[in-house]
């Protein structure tokens, strides 16, 4: 059968009934925060307190893979989890324990993202789990040793990765499945042999005893498929082949397909248990499950109705892990984006195009379920096939927020810029929710901080004292009554940026090196290159690729303030900066003309104005130049993004009136290349080519733009060909992401007023999609405020 | 250097031609439609525009005004005199609030070339390009014609929307260069036409004649007809489609709906009497689909008919 028969065919197929009922299942499965592993691994470090560390982590997640209540729902096809309920909000005393001393009553009632819990539970925390624990969680510890550095520029940078593990990384699922957890520990015992460093020889006995467990964790489900299937008749066949499949990956690699799944979700479920991190992504898998699939369809053994059950039983299983945040980072990252990040087409190693039947399988599966997991991205070049693009635009229009669209042709050579070779380049793939990574080779460190532009602009023009409290946080610099030229302005604000800076990497390399003598991880060591060759850890710098990213916040406001500023106060004189800055103090009460004029008399970014876009570039330069010098605890560079996710509210919340005629505390700009919204007023391509003017090479860890159309759109056939053509400019236009809501107004307020008849409604918070019901209120207002795109 | 007077210029357009496409709206229109759904597109001079409800009642206008053509009128909001209003800007260059505007520019081709050309990139990738609308854009038929000669060489295609209501000179001089020609027929009942449109329906008849003639087999040419609440039926939809088969067999009628949004822009220009402000919506999708049968009814017959 030729490859255009088969997307033909796969254009045709529909969802089985077993996957609606797996997955009805799933989402009415209440969410409870779980105790069982942290209670496992709390007795192992107490029963081995002499053991070094990574040898007391290898343990803990060993016993955890052998004890760990396990279940099977009789219909599944593929097996496996953390916890023995679905969305088990797992507790991880080694990294983070004081928040859930704190928050632990509040759990199940907080506005983002609760989680129920048991009656006992609070006092069997507080009883066998925080005593041990307290004063030696990765939260604990990086308080006491870096808490000073932290706070004292935590209204400009946000610092990340302080009670939890590293995630946002891209395994080597393909060697996973290629070899398995018996194949890596034949690797391990055979580079151990070879060594005489004895730091070496313990790197490779960890790395053995839990791929050993792991092992074993699969032969325990296998166990449990075998006796289900012989009290469940009407499952037993699928029960038997689940068993058949846990236990050849137990001992090798995956043949088939449907091994080959199987064996990725395992990975999956392991590294989670091991790190309790945000965002182990599978990254290409079209790329990399493709062997096994078009093996299987050639032999018959598959058919396609087949894959793409078992591809939807895998988008179920996504859904299955959830992250427990605190509540201040539930408000930041809404809605449990766990960064289950599948990016499909794209180009090959060798700059070819490397869309396959996986890769239209995919977006099926994204348009029959459109559940929040696996954030499903996909890749664009100038040589992908139009049937593809068309393929995105029309899934696109079914409102489910995905695929989101990555553009090959800037992220590419942005990446090599960091120093990626060519191969590895096109090789990208997406972490979490827009993170851009290497795949299987790269400690990336996505979300080491996120920096707050708006808020250093405010203390330029204000000496360096806070609007909000009038607390001195930055250093003397004048005030905007003072300044007579802009450059004065710019002079400011530069030594804002400057102070806030050195201070962030100082708690950036501190926070690197706590996580290295605390979490080393000799699990996911396994799966990322070149940690095994090597015999070193992923966090002591055993990767290939050793980047650090850290976020630009906000270009759109940034734009738009000092835009106003140049034009209105400095060249036009039509406002008084001394008026200016007395209006900002007071958040413009009393001065509502005055407001009035700096929102209508000054252009904003988003317009396809380019002096004013250009303003965005200019500060984003500035601020990736000065990183990009710098070296990281691993040996590896920092690099910039430009995204937030949904931290434009928090962040905002932190900022008080800006000369753009934004009052305090009011949401920045969303996204990260969006325009702030309300303000983008020519449409969309006048904002496409905004956004391109805002460099992408300086994006490479990542850029987020945020478009919201109506349905109408997408009504037609032709719409749909209009809307691919979009997408074939954004391309042009060398723009590395974005995302669309395809949604009604009408529809979003209906949500509002009745969730439970609006359950199923997927929205785009920003790189990734949740439930809509799920999201705090004013978050949901803040979405429907964004401006919407299509014609009337 | 010719000029045009341009009420907006809309990037992103969908509906006007193939691909994405830039609408360029003109001002001025010969008629006068009763459910005209451009209404700022009527007149063909700038006026001065004040929306009341962003007015802070501050008078800047009033005092910063250079003829003296603005006045502190009822409820404190400003009056202009129109006779003393030069429409230089000046008051709306001061109001902070962006509630008093020009209804439309004054714009030479070379500036409407800058603005339009920026959309290149999604003309190309999507078949696009540039759409002149109103307003009748043909009653501006030099400004158009050197307009669409210009994008031409730019290699940008080019399409106008028109009611044909226009000597037919002003049509043949833009006739060689226009990619795509949408005609919107206003009604099939001659002797209903003026009390439609407030003008004698013969003229634009004619031109539809000579100008489906001239582009017969061409694909140059779309006819379209917007449906209205109240006026148009299944009868006048069966009529214009025997009309335009009888003209040009093989051209297509395309049925537009009522968009009811035009009220909105009647209540901001201050207009009270527009006869549709309280229709909400256009027609349902079944009535749509009525309305479409009853044009392939009347095409299958038209088509027998010639066989004959």
């Amino acid at each position: 059968m030729t490859e255009e028969c088969l997307i033909d065919d796969i254009a045709r197929l529909t969802m089985r009934p077993r996957i609606g009922r797996l997955r009805d299942a799933m989402v009415e499965e209440p969410r409870y925060m779980s105790l069982e592993q942290a209670l496992i691994v709390t007795e192992v470090y107490k029963r081995n307190e002499s053991d070094p560390v990574p040898v007391k982590r290898a343990k803990a997640l060993a016993a955890a893979l052998r004890r760990l209540e396990i279940a099977i729902h009789p219909e599944e096809l593929l097996v496996g989890n953390r916890t023995a309920g679905v969305r088990g909000g797992v507790v991880f005393p080694e990294a983070g324990i004081s928040w859930i001393d704190r928050e632990i009553e509040t759990l199940p009632t907080r506005p983002q993202d609760a989680f129920s819990v048991k009656p006992g539970d609070v006092g069997l925390f507080r009883r066998e789990i925080l005593p041990y624990w307290k004063g030696k969680s990765l939260e604990d510890v990086i308080r006491r040793e870096a808490g000073g550095t932290v706070d004292a520029i935590a209204r400009v940078v946000k610092v990340n990765q302080k009670d939890h593990a590293q995630g946002h990384i891209c395994p080597d699922a393909a060697k996973w499945i290629r070899l398995g957890p018996a194949g890596l520990a034949r690797e391990a015992r055979a580079a151990k042999a070879a060594t005489r460093d004895p730091a070496k020889a313990q790197f490779y006995d960890c790395a053995v005893m839990v791929l050993e467990a792991a092992s074993d964790f699969m032969r325990r489900y296998a166990d449990l498929a075998l006796s289900m299937a012989a009290e469940r008749p009407d499952c037993r066949e699928s029960l038997q082949k689940a068993a058949a499949n846990c236990r050849a990956l137990a001992e090798r690699g995956a043949e088939t397909f449907h091994e080959a799944l199987q064996a990725m979700w395992f990975l999956f479920v392991i590294l989670h248990m091991e790190s309790n991190a945000s965002s182990f992504s599978p990254g290409r898998a079209d790329q990399y499950l493709y062997p096994h699939f078009a093996r299987d369809i050639a032999s018959g053994r598959l058919t396609v109705d087949d894959a793409l059950e078992l591809c939807e039983a895998a988008w179920v299983k996504f859904n299955q892990i959830v992250y427990m945040r605190n509540a201040h980072s539930a408000s930041f990252f809404a809605g449990f984006p766990i960064g289950f990040n599948i990016a499909v087409g794209g180009q090959t190693r060798d700059g070819l195009d490397a869309t396959n039947e996986l890769s239209y399988l995919f977006l099926k599966c994204q348009e029959h379920l459109a559940l929040p997991q696996p954030n499903l991205s996909a890749r664009l070049h100038a040589g992908s096939p139009e049937r593809f693009v068309l393929e995105c635009a029309r899934v696109i229009g079914k409102g489910g927020g995905m695929p989101q669209v990555f553009n090959d042709e800037s992220i590419i050579p942005a990446l090599k810029r960091q120093g990626v070779e060519d191969g590895d380049a096109r090789d990208y793939a997406v972490v979490g929710c827009v993170e851009l990574t290497t795949q299987g080779n790269n400690l990336g460190w996505s979300d080491a901080a996120m920096f707050n532009l708006v808020k250093a602009l405010e203390l330029a023009l204000n000496d360096g004292v806070c609007l909000l409290d009038g607390e001195r946080i930055g250093p003397a610099t004048g005030s905007l009554g003072a300044f007579e030229r802009y450059e004065d302005v710019e002079a400011a604000f530069t030594a804002q940026i400057d102070y806030f800076f050195d201070r962030m990497i100082e708690a950036c390399v501190k926070v690197e090196e706590i996580h290295q003598r605390l979490l080393p991880s000799a699990f996911l060591s396994t799966v990322v290159d070149d940690c095994l060759r090597d015999g070193v850890d992923v966090t002591a710098g055993g990767a290939k690729y050793n980047l650090s990213g850290i976020q630009v916040i906000q270009a759109a406001n940034i734009a738009d303030c000092l835009a106003a500023l140049r034009k209105l106060v400095f060249e036009k004189k039509t406002i008084d900066r001394r008026e200016l800055l007395e209006a900002l103090r007071r958040d413009f009460a009393g001065s509502e003309g005055l407001r009035q004029r700096l929102l209508n008399k000054a252009p904003k970014y988003g317009n396809d104005v380019e002096w004013v876009d250009l303003i965005a570039n200019k500060w984003v330069t500035y601020f990736s130049d000065k990183l990009e010098r710098l070296v990281n605890y691993r040996g590896g560079r920092y690099h910039s993004g430009l995204y937030t996710v949904s931290a434009h509210v928090p962040m905002g919340a932190n900022v008080g009136a800006t000369p753009d005629g934004r009052k305090t505390r009011e949401p920045l700009a969303d996204g990260g290349m969006s325009a702030v919204y309300g303000r983008d007023l020519k449409g969309p391509t006048a904002l496409l080519r905004s956004v391109s003017r805002v460099d992408s090479a300086r994006g490479s860890n990542g850029t987020l733009l945020n478009m919201k159309f109506l349905p109408r759109v997408f009504a037609t056939e032709e719409g749909i060909r209009k809307f691919a053509a979009l997408l074939r400019s954004f391309v042009k236009l060398r723009i590395n992401h974005v995302q669309f809501n395809v949604v009604d107004r009408e529809e979003l307020l209906a949500a509002q007023e009745h969730p439970d008849r609006y359950r199923g409604l997927t929205i785009r918070v920003a790189g990734y999609t949740a439930y809509f019901t799920e999201l705090a209120h004013d978050l949901q207002n803040e979405i429907i405020a964004r401006t919407s795109h299509g014609e009337l | 250097m010719t000029d045009a007077v341009v009420f907006d210029v809309q990037r992103f357009s969908l509906h006007d031609g193939p691909g994405i496409r830039t609408t360029v709206f003109l001002k001025g229109c010969p008629m006068f439609c009763r459910w005209c759904q451009n209404p700022e597109g009527k007149d063909d001079g700038i006026r001065l525009r004040l929306f009341d409800n962003l007015c802070a009642r501050c008078g800047a206008c009033v005092a910063v005004c250079p003829h003296g053509a603005l006045s502190r009128g009822g409820r404190g909001l400003p009056e202009v005199e129109a006779d003393l209003c030069r429409t230089c800007g000046v008051c709306v260059e001061r109001c902070d609030r962006g509630a008093l505007a020009l209804d439309g520019m004054r714009l030479t081709v070379e500036a409407l070339l800058d603005d339009v050309l920026r959309d290149r990139e999604f003309f190309e990738t999507s078949g696009g390009g540039v759409t002149f609308s109103g307003g009748e854009p043909l009653a501006q038929a030099e400004f158009v014609a050197e307009a669409v000669q210009r994008l031409r060489r730019e290699n940008v295609h080019t399409a106008v929307e028109t009611s044909l209501a226009v000597p037919w000179e002003n049509i043949l001089r833009v006739l060689p260069h226009i990619g795509l020609f949408l005609v919107d027929l206003k009604t099939a009942d001659l002797d209903r036409h003026r009390e439609l449109t407030g003008v004698d329906g013969r003229e634009a008849r004619a031109n539809f004649a000579r100008l489906a003639g001239a582009l017969s087999g061409t694909g140059r040419l779309v006819v379209r007809f917007t449906l209205v609440p109240g006026i148009s039926g299944e009868g006048e939809v069966g009529d214009m489609a025997r009309f335009v088969a009888s003209v040009d067999p093989a051209l297509e009628l395309e049925l537009m709906n009522f968009n009811p949004l035009a009220a909105s822009k009647y209540r901001r220009l201050g207009v009270e009497d527009y006869e549709f402000a309280d229709c909400v919506s256009g027609f349902t999708e079944e009535e749509m689909e009525r309305f479409n049968a009853a044009v392939r009814e009347a095409r299958a017959k038209a088509a027998c008919a010639n066989v004959h």
